[in-house]
């Protein structure tokens, strides 16, 4: 099937009974974003489906037996490193009686155990021991029929490329290379380019939007040079600066490409009801950039299906990992990082610049305060729908900010995997 | 320490929290030396060595601009903000003291209930000006890893 089709034609009732209201995805119904069915339904067929989900970085878990808790959608997971230097990824949920074992953020251990009960796991997530399973005394214990082997911890498979691990829940998932395609590959490898990398922090917090409102925010290059008020005066970030918005075959991903502007007036900011062509920095070492890419590109925001969004705004990296807690609301997990071989001065560059984004940005308050706002309104009439018209009804490539192409591709493939 | 000494860092607590509080925040700004670091920290990187500040403004310049950013750029729905701050503790340091304080900061939203914000322990490095104390150094380590949405105002 071709990007744009749809084996949907818009009047037969799909999954849970709901119909899309179009034939293509220029409109977009408020139930997907409110409907706590859907989100289950989703938590099976997206981030349960053949799929790569992010889940942590290589440099998190330097030596055998580290270990770091994760999500893969709603599911929590414990993401570890094996004896053999291999990487796991197992449900933080024991085989037992369902408890999430794994009590710590982070650590270094030899085995999982669970307090509760004391049931005991390899890294590999293979139950290794049950105490009392021959029982006290001759009182108890397991029947003679039990096998340790039929109650190993529900495992993920797993891939790691220049130092990024996904898992996916599904048997036989295409190969990350396979699922990513070349033009998204390039625009990965462009920050994961093998070089070690570094983290120098995380913020994390809880949004009451719908985690796809999360995802399309940064598919969406319109709002960005409309409401932030910080990028489009100081013209970090400007509808008429040189961009793209480029996506994979199918539109699951998508990259927004854009290169730093200057802060002055022209007929394009005329438009833009906020542009303060006076706003300047009093502390300017904030901004101050450093090229550290062979492009000319000072943004790449990166979206990939169907869990992670990869930041670079100047020199600030970071992934945006969204573990998706109900219809309503996604826990946003920033994991900041630089290279191994950043020297104190890029450190310090990549520190300041974290004032854009985040919990507290600058820019991203802006978004966060938008997000909750959206969702109220989406909640108040779910049978209603969107409008997704900007840059026309396609979902194409544009060299050009003023387009919804990369959401309306995203809900192309979403139709696609959903069944509506 | 004498007790004029613990007075005039209480008076600054009381100053900082009335002044953000009632988001007077160009007067807030005078609380800071010229050359002060102020950060807003997760107690997870806090923990772990990371540096990675959520807000960090450098000097009264980067304060300018957080609080040029609330006053007139950033879109957010209103608010108000309550800091209650305990159990300060001074130590000189040279000339300076060291501070250390519990704060609670709730958040009110209009139209909604009132919520805890945030949790955490200031470790601050406070310098005299005059008779006054004032800010040389100001971290806000907060308990909790997730922030509730966004954090508009400094904690």
């Amino acid at each position: 099937m071709r990007l744009g089709e749809s084996t949907t034609n818009g009047h037969h009732a799909g999954p849970l009974g709901h119909t899309w209201p179009s034939a293509d995805t220029s409109r977009i119904p408020h139930w997907v974003y409110t409907d706590e069915r859907v989100f289950e339904l989703e938590q099976k067929k997206i981030f349960g489906g053949p799929f790569w989900n992010y889940v942590a970085l290589s440099t998190e878990l330097p030596e055998r037996g580290d270990f770091v808790r994760s999500w893969v959608g709603n599911q929590p997971v414990v993401v570890a490193r094996t004896k053999s230097g291999g990487v796991s990824v197992v449900a933080n949920r024991c085989s037992h009686r369902g408890m999430s074992f794994c009590m710590e953020e982070r650590g270094n251990t030899k085995t999982f155990v669970c307090p509760y009960h004391q049931w005991s796991f390899d890294l590999e997530g293979r139950l290794t021991g049950v105490s009392f399973k021959r029982g006290v005394r001759g009182n108890g214990g397991m029947p003679e029929d039990f096998k340790l082997s039929d109650h190993n911890l529900t495992t993920y498979r797993t891939t790691e490329r220049n130092g990024v691990i996904f898992a996916s829940a599904a048997e036989n998932p295409p190969t990350f290379e396979e699922s990513f395609g070349p033009d998204m590959l390039h625009y990965f490898d462009r920050v994961f380019d093998g070089r070690e990398l570094r983290v120098i922090g995380y913020q994390r917090h809880r949004i009451p939007a719908n985690w796809k409102l999360v995802f399309e925010n940064i598919k969406d290059p319109y709002h960005a040079s409309l409401l932030h008020v910080f990028l489009v005066s100081l013209g970090l970030f400007r509808a008429d600066q040189p961009s793209r918005v480029v996506m994979d075959a199918t539109g699951q991903h998508a990259a927004l490409v854009s290169r730093r502007g200057q802060q002055a007036p022209n007929d394009v900011t005329a438009q833009i009801k906020t542009f303060d062509e006076r706003l300047v920095l009093n502390d300017s070492t904030m901004l101050q950039p450093a090229k550290e890419f062979p492009d000319e590109n000072t943004v790449v925001m990166h979206t990939l299906w169907p869990n992670v969004m990869v930041q670079q705004q100047t020199n600030t990296l970071a992934m945006r990992h969204m573990a998706p807690r109900s219809a309503g609301v996604t826990d946003l997990l920033w994991t900041y990082f630089g290279y191994a071989d950043d020297d104190e001065e890029m450190t310090l560059r990549r520190l300041r610049q974290a004032n854009l984004q985040g919990p507290a940005g600058l820019i991203g308050v802006d978004d966060w305060e938008v997000l909750a706002y959206h969702q109220q309104g989406l909640a108040s009439a779910p049978e209603e729908t969107g409008v997704v018209e900007m840059g026309g009804r396609g979902v194409g490539n544009e060299e050009h900010m003023v387009t919804e192409a990369a959401v309306r591709a995203f809900y192309v493939h979403y139709r696609e995997v959903m069944g509506w | 320490m004498t007790l004029d000494e613990w007075w005039r860092a209480y008076q600054l607590y009381t100053d900082y929290t009335e002044l953000l509080d009632t988001q007077r925040l160009d007067d807030w700004i005078h609380l800071f030396e010229d050359d002060c670091l102020v950060r807003v920290m997760s107690a997870e990187n806090d923990k772990a060595g990371l540096p990675l500040a959520l807000m960090r403004c450098e000097g009264v310049p980067g304060l300018r601009d957080r609080v040029h950013a609330i006053k007139e750029v950033s879109v957010y729905a209103p608010r108000t903000m309550r800091h209650v701050v305990s159990g300060l503790r001074l130590t000189r340091q040279g000339g300076d003291f060291l501070a250390t304080a519990s704060f609670v900061v709730t958040q009110s939203l209009e139209g909604a209930q009132t919520t805890v914000f945030a949790s955490g322990v200031y470790r601050d490095r406070l310098t005299p000006a005059g008779d006054r104390l004032r800010f040389a150094e100001k971290v806000a380590v907060y308990d909790g890893d997730l922030v509730v949405n966004s954090m508009v105002y400094p904690l």
